[in-house]
């Protein structure tokens, strides 16, 4: 098996990088693919650990994850598109204020 | 800096053999965790369904078409009846396909319409700024150019006229498409050519070239006297949207696709 601790190096650098790209860009869709790449950064520490200690409870960790990650960015994009609708852009810098 | 950090943190903390110590050799399997699912996790699983049907729901909710013509369109009721036009397939998407409002009383119209027409068309010529001529020729000019006016607009009665004679003769799906052509045509009245250039069949260029404009779009454009780029280069924001109206198009889209921006491009590539 893989070393757990370069999955949990490779994960840290994932989330790492998600953490930096959720904080500087600009674009929303963008934004939002940062914070699934945090999601997922989690999610495979959570599958390592669960491999390693032999427990599947790790497992239903990265399911429910997975699940919530799927409706958030069903929201999100929902949200994009009704702003979009309304602004014509979906800079996070020129959409701060979500009423019309 | 502080993510740098931040992150030589996490990998040192996650990296560290003690977090790792304790492993255990028995792999978990994919029962154990259907097990866990369906026992332990049980009620979490439950609120995890509610939340994310929720959130579709939502989401669905939040991306609701509103505008008239599309609940039209959908429910099939109220006085206007839509027809959906699609043409000859080719290669571009949606530009073939029109969602076109249709008023029920569309025959008895036409005749109506056709007096309104040189009304318009006269009373808009003079408030033209073009040309600082001096004031005697200025309104010489403007006889010949409203007898001009007056003209072409016999010219376009004669041409729908025509294309109206023209219907019995064709199929089912002709006669649509060329009805539809009618309408727009009509709609030509309501458009200030004076700003946008008159032209006609002769010097038309290929709009096509412009993004957005598919074949049919393109004998719309036709049908209601516009067929150059310098025509839809002088367009205004207001004309735009009377365009947009006229040709029955997905709203507000001339615009978004900078038609005028376009067709200004394509004549600059042209002159050079």
């Amino acid at each position: 098996m893989i070393d757990p601790a370069l999955v949990s190096a490779l994960s840290a650098l994932m989330f790492v990088i998600g953490l930096g790209g959720a904080f500087t860009r600009k674009n929303a869709i963008i934004v939002l693919m940062c914070i699934e790449l945090m999601l997922n950064a989690a999610n495979m520490q959570f599958a390592a650990a669960a491999v390693h200690h032999g427990d599947a409870t790790g497992w239903v960790y990265t399911l429910f994850a997975i699940a919530i990650a799927a409706s958030e960015v069903a929201i999100g994009l929902a949200i994009f598109l009704a702003v979009y609708g309304q602004h014509e852009t979906i800079s996070l810098d020129d959409v701060d204020v979500l009423r019309n | 800096m502080g993510l740098l950090a931040l992150g030589m943190i996490l990998v040192s903390v996650l990296s560290a053999d003690s977090v790792w110590a304790n492993s255990s050799d028995d792999y978990p399997t994919t029962s154990g965790l259907a097990d866990s699912l369906l026992t332990e996790w049980a009620l979490p699983l439950l609120i995890l369904g509610i939340l994310m049907s929720m959130a579709m729901i939502g989401a669905a909710y939040l991306v609701r078409d509103e505008r008239m013509e599309n609940l039209l369109w959908e429910f099939g009721t109220g006085e206007a009846q839509v027809i959906e036009v699609e043409e000859e397939d080719d290669d571009d998407d949606d530009d073939n396909t029109v969602d076109a409002v249709e008023e029920k009383a569309d025959e008895p119209e036409y005749e109506e319409e056709v007096e309104e027409v040189e009304v318009v068309e006269v009373t808009e010529e003079p408030e033209e700024p073009e040309e600082p001529e001096e004031p005697e020729e200025l309104e010489e000019a403007d006889d010949a150019r409203e007898a001009e006016a007056v003209e072409r607009q016999a010219r376009m009665e004669e041409e729908l006229e025509e294309r109206r004679n023209r219907l019995e003769s064709l199929d089912e799906k002709a006669r649509k498409k060329e009805q539809e052509l009618i309408r727009v045509a009509e709609k030509a009245k309501t458009i200030d050519f004076s700003t946008l250039g008159f032209a006609s069949a002769s010097d038309a260029d290929d709009l096509q070239r412009i993004k957005g404009v598919g074949p049919f779009i393109a004998e719309k454009l036709n049908a209601l006297g516009i067929y150059t780029f310098s025509q839809l280069a002088n367009m205004t924001p207001e004309i735009e949207e009377e365009v947009n109206v006229a040709i029955e198009f997905f709203p507000g889209r001339i615009k978004r696709d900078e038609w005028a921006n376009q067709a200004r491009t394509l004549l600059g590539g042209e002159e050079e």
